[in-house]
C-alpha cells in the first residue's frame, strides 16, 4: 500500500513542531526510555509502534510533560520546556510556560477522559474558554462545527455517559481540535473500542491526517499506522529500533525484532497465501481487515452473489479458537470445525475453501460476500439472528466459565472491581457488557488466546469464555490456571453462520448436518476433539 | 393577643366547646409560647449555618489533606483526626468561652489603663472597658462556628475520600489541556466529587441537626429550653394550677419537629444528588 501523504509538502526551513532530544525516563529501577530523539515537522504524521512495555505511551506523555523525563529535552516549535533538577527529581521549572505550551497540544487519550459532569458541548468549549480565555460565542460556533465534523453534531447536549465509546472518543477528538492545536497527540485512541466503533474513530483521524495536521500517534494498529503516517517509529525496550517511511518500515523490514513484532502483532495485514494438500480444501488468509472493509463494503456488497452458482462454498474460520479451529504447525486450519466442514461438504457434494478471517470482522465480511459461510465457534444468538442466518447446531449449548490464575481467590458475591478479559464480539463479551461492566473492568481482546496470554501475564483477574475452549487450557496448565466462579449458560449452541438470502445453501447444509448427526459422525468428531465428550446427537 | 392576661380559667366562659377552643387558643398564643415558636429560628439558623461552615471547613481541610506540601497536609490531617475525637458538648462549651476570653484579653491589652485595672473588682476581664457582652446573636454565631468546626472535621474526611474518587484520567486530561492546579481542583474535581461525598455529607448534616439541641448550653433560649420551661407544672396565684407536669407533651412536639426535619433533609439530599449526579450516575443510554 502506498502512503497517501508522501506527496504532501512539509514546510521547509521552520523549526520542527515537536522535537525530542535524547529522552530518558525511568520508573523506579525500570528504565522505560533510553535516549530517544526524533522530530516532527509541520503537517507530519508520526506513528509510534512497538510491543506493550516498549515505552511508546510514556514517550508520547513526555511531549506534554504528563510524564517528566529524567533526562533530555522536549522542544515545541523550537522552544524548550524548562525543567529543573536531576534524574527522577526532575520537575517542571516554569508552570506558566508549561500551561501555555499545553494549551496548544491537543491530547486524545485511550480511555477518552471526557469530563463526566459536562455535556459534550461543554467538554469541547471548556479549554478554549477557561484556558485560552476566548469569547464564548466564537468558541461555541467553533465547537459545534468541530462536533459536526467528527459526526456527533446531534449529541451536543448529551453527557459522555450517554454515548457509545466511539462517540465519546470522537467527542474527545473534537475537544482536542477546538483548541486549534499545533500538534495532536493520540495515545492508543482505539484500544478501548470494539471493532465497529474503532472504524468510525479511525476514519475521523484519517480525515485529520489528510488535512495536513501535525500528529504524533501511538497505535497498535499496523494497517492504520501504515495508511496515515509520514514516518513510522518502532520502539523496542525504550529505544528507537527502526524508523522511516511506512514503506521502509513495513516493506523492507531490516531488524529481526521488528519482523518478530510485526508477525506477532498483526497477522491481519501480512500477505499470506498457503494451499493445503487436502483434495477439496483451499486455504486463504483474508488480507483485509475491518477498517478497509468498512470502506469497501458498499462496493463489494453488490458482487456477493449466491454460493450455489459457483459450486464452491467459501467457509470462514478464525484459526485461533482451539479446539474448534486453529492453525497447525504448517499454518493450515485444523480442528473440529475443519473436520466437520470436510464431512459436511463431502455429504452435500460441495467444494469447500477455507478462509482465515479475524473474528471481529467475520460477520461483516460474510455480509459483504467475501465468503459464504462462517464456522468459527459461533453461537446462535438473538442479536446475530438479526443480521445473519444459522444452520442447525453442530455443537451443543455449553456453559461459559471463568478461569483465573491458581489461588486468585476471586469473590463472586458479587463480582466487583475485577479485570475480566473476554474476546470482543462473543456471547461472553455481550454477557460481560450487560452484567459485569458496571462494577468491573471488562477488557476486550481480538482473540481468545490474547486474553489467555494476558491472564498468564497477570494483567487480568479472570477471563470469561466458552467452557470447552478453556477446558484444554486448564488441563494443559498443570494447575497454574483454574476454574473459578459460577458456570453460566448463555447462547444456544454453535452453528454455521450464513447470509439470510442464502436459503438454498442453508437447506443443503442442514440436510448434510442432519445426516451426519444420525450416522454418528458429529458425535465422533466431538469426542475426538473435545476429550471424549458426548454423545449428544445419537438416536 | 399578646397583651392578654396570662391565663383565664375555662369555666368562666359560656359553652363547653367554645370554652375549650378559647382556652387552647389563648394558651397556645400566650407570650411564652410565641417566644417558644420564635426560638425555632435559632435552631434552624444554627443548623444551616453550621452545615454550610462544616462544608467550607471540610473543603479546606480535604484540600489541605490532599496537598503536596507536608505542612498543609499535616494541618488537614491533624484537624480531621483530633477534632473528630473531641466530644461535641465539650467543644461547644470550650470554643465560645475561649474565643470570648481571647477577644477580651486582646482588647484589654490595648485599652486597659492602669487606673481602670485598679478600679476593676472582678477577676475577669482585667478592666470593665474590655468586657464583651455576648447576646443571643453573638452566641448563635459562635455556636454555628463551633458546629462548623466540629463537623467540618467529619466533612473533611468525607470530602477527602470523595475527591480521590474522581477518575484520575479526567484530572490528567484537564492538566493536559493546560488548566492550572486550581482550575483542575475547582472546575473538575470539586464539581464531580459531590456525587461521592453526598451520602457521607448527609450523615454529617443529620449529626449537626441533632447537635442543635445543645444550643441551650450557650444560654440561648432555644426550643429545648422553652419546651422544658413550658412543660413544667404551671401554677398561677390567680387561677391555681393551670396544668401539672406536661413536659413529655412538649418533648413530643420536638420529636415531631426533628423527624420532619429529617424527612425534609432526605428529600433535599435526593434532589441535590440528582442534580450533582448528572452525567456521572448511571443513566439510561440515549
Amino acid at each position: 500500500m502506498v502512503s497517501m501523504h508522501e506527496a504532501r509538502p512539509a514546510r521547509a526551513g521552520t523549526s520542527p513542531v515537536v522535537e525530542l532530544r535524547d529522552l530518558h525516563k525511568s520508573f523506579g529501577t525500570l528504565e522505560v526510555l533510553r535516549g530517544i530523539s526524533f522530530s516532527a515537522r509541520e503537517g507530519e504524521v508520526i506513528s509510534l509502534i512497538g510491543s506493550s512495555g516498549s515505552g511508546k505511551s510514556t514517550l508520547l506523555r513526555c511531549i506534554n510533560m504528563l510524564e517528566v523525563p529524567d533526562g533530555g529535552d522536549v522542544l515545541i516549535d523550537g522552544e524548550p520546556i524548562k525543567l529543573r533538577g536531576k534524574g527522577q527529581d526532575r520537575h517542571v521549572a516554569d508552570e506558566a510556560q508549561l500551561r501555555r505550551i499545553r494549551s496548544e497540544l491537543g491530547m486524545v487519550f485511550q480511555s477518552f477522559n471526557l469530563w463526566a459532569h459536562m455535556t459534550v458541548l461543554e467538554n469541547v468549549m471548556e479549554a478554549p474558554l477557561v484556558v485560552q480565555g476566548r469569547q464564548r460565542a466564537e468558541v461555541e460556533a467553533e465547537a459545534r462545527a468541530m462536533l459536526d465534523k467528527v459526526g456527533i453534531g446531534s449529541k451536543t447536549d448529551a453527557y459522555p455517559s450517554q454515548l457509545s465509546g466511539g462517540q465519546q472518543q470522537r467527542a474527545a477528538i473534537a475537544r482536542a481540535l477546538c483548541i486549534n492545536p499545533r500538534v495532536m497527540l493520540f495515545d492508543e485512541p482505539t484500544s478501548a473500542l470494539d471493532p465497529e466503533l474503532e472504524a468510525e474513530v479511525l476514519r475521523v483521524i484519517k480525515v485529520l491526517a489528510d488535512e495536513g495536521r501535525s500528529m504524533v500517534l501511538v497505535t497498535h494498529d499496523m494497517e492504520f499506522a501504515r495508511s496515515v503516517s509520514d514516518k513510522v517509529i518502532f520502539l523496542h525496550q525504550g529505544q528507537i529500533e527502526e524508523e522511516g517511511t511506512p514503506d521502509e518500515v513495513f516493506g523492507s523490514t531490516k531488524s529481526a525484532r521488528l519482523k518478530q513484532f510485526l508477525n506477532a502483532a498483526s497477522h491481519s495485514w501480512r500477505p499470506y497465501q498457503t494451499r493445503t494438500t487436502g483434495q477439496t480444501c483451499d486455504v486463504k488468509r483474508n488480507g483485509d481487515n475491518m477498517k478497509k472493509l468498512m470502506l469497501a463494503a458498499i462496493a463489494t456488497l453488490a458482487l456477493g452473489g449466491s454460493a450455489m452458482a459457483q459450486e464452491t462454498v467459501r467457509i470462514a474460520t478464525e484459526g485461533a479458537y482451539a479446539p474448534w479451529n486453529f492453525l497447525d504447525d504448517s499454518g493450515k486450519p485444523a480442528g473440529y470445525e475443519i473436520d466437520l466442514a470436510q464431512a459436511v461438504c463431502a455429504k452435500a457434494e460441495l467444494t469447500c475453501e477455507f478462509i482465515v478471517n479475524d473474528w471481529d470482522s467475520i460477520i461483516p465480511n460474510l455480509l459483504a460476500g467475501n465468503y459464504d459461510a462462517i464456522m468459527a465457534g459461533m453461537s446462535i444468538t438473538e442479536e446475530r439472528l438479526q443480521t445473519i442466518n444459522f444452520s442447525d447446531e453442530y455443537f451443543p449449548p455449553d456453559p461459559s466459565r471463568y478461569v483465573a490464575l491458581a489461588g486468585a481467590n476471586i469473590n463472586f458475591e458479587p463480582l466487583s472491581g475485577a479485570r475480566i478479559g473476554v474476546q470482543g464480539g462473543t456471547i461472553q463479551a455481550g454477557y460481560a457488557e450487560a452484567n459485569l461492566a458496571k462494577d468491573n473492568t471488562v477488557v476486550s481482546f481480538t482473540t481468545a488466546d490474547q486474553a489467555v496470554a494476558d491472564l498468564s501475564a497477570g494483567n487480568l483477574d479472570a477471563i470469561f469464555a466458552d467452557g470447552a475452549y478453556v477446558d484444554p487450557i486448564v488441563s494443559a496448565s498443570s494447575g497454574a490456571i483454574e476454574y473459578t466462579g459460577p458456570e453460566i449458560m448463555i447462547g444456544e449452541g454453535m452453528a454455521i453462520g450464513l447470509r439470510k438470502d442464502d436459503a438454498e445453501l442453508t437447506a443443503k447444509l442442514n440436510d448434510a448436518i442432519t445426516a451426519l448427526k444420525a450416522d454418528g459422525t458429529v458425535d465422533g468428531l466431538i469426542a475426538k476433539w473435545f476429550d471424549g465428550r458426548g454423545p449428544y446427537y445419537a438416536e | 393577643m399578646r397583651g392578654l392576661a396570662p391565663l383565664v380559667h375555662p369555666r368562666s366562659y359560656a359553652g363547653p366547646m367554645t370554652d375549650d377552643i378559647a382556652f387552647w387558643l389563648s394558651y397556645l398564643t400566650n407570650g411564652k409560647h410565641l417566644a417558644w415558636y420564635a426560638s425555632f429560628q435559632f435552631t434552624i439558623f444554627a443548623a444551616l449555618m453550621g452545615g454550610a461552615l462544616a462544608v467550607v471547613f471540610g473543603l479546606f481541610g480535604a484540600t489541605m489533606k490532599n496537598s503536596r506540601f507536608l505542612p498543609l497536609r499535616l494541618i488537614g490531617t491533624i484537624y480531621s483526626s483530633i477534632v473528630r475525637g473531641v466530644p461535641d458538648v465539650l467543644f461547644f462549651l470550650f470554643f465560645p468561652l475561649a474565643f470570648e476570653q481571647g477577644v477580651e484579653w486582646l482588647v484589654a491589652s490595648q485599652i486597659c489603663t492602669p487606673e481602670a485595672i485598679a478600679a476593676q473588682t472582678a477577676a475577669w476581664p482585667p478592666c470593665k472597658e474590655a468586657n464583651w457582652f455576648l447576646g443571643t446573636p453573638e452566641y448563635l454565631m459562635l455556636a454555628s462556628v463551633s458546629l462548623g468546626l466540629v463537623y467540618g472535621a467529619f466533612a473533611t474526611n468525607v470530602i477527602h475520600g470523595a475527591l480521590r474518587s474522581v477518575p484520575n484520567g479526567q484530572l490528567e486530561a484537564a492538566r493536559a489541556f493546560g488548566m492550572s492546579p486550581g482550575q483542575v481542583l475547582w472546575r473538575i474535581q470539586i464539581r464531580q466529587m459531590w456525587v461521592y461525598a453526598l451520602p457521607g455529607l448527609s450523615n454529617v448534616w443529620m449529626l449537626i441537626v441533632k447537635a442543635t439541641s445543645l444550643l441551650s448550653l450557650l444560654q440561648i433560649a432555644d426550643i429545648v429550653l422553652w419546651a422544658d420551661r413550658l412543660g413544667a407544672p404551671n401554677f398561677l396565684p390567680a387561677v391555681g394550677l393551670v396544668h401539672e407536669d406536661w413536659r413529655w407533651r412538649y418533648y413530643l412536639v420536638l420529636f415531631v419537629f426533628y423527624i420532619l426535619v429529617t424527612w425534609l433533609s432526605e428529600r433535599a439530599f435526593e434532589a441535590i444528588m440528582r442534580r450533582a449526579g448528572k452525567g456521572i450516575l448511571n443513566e439510561a443510554r440515549v
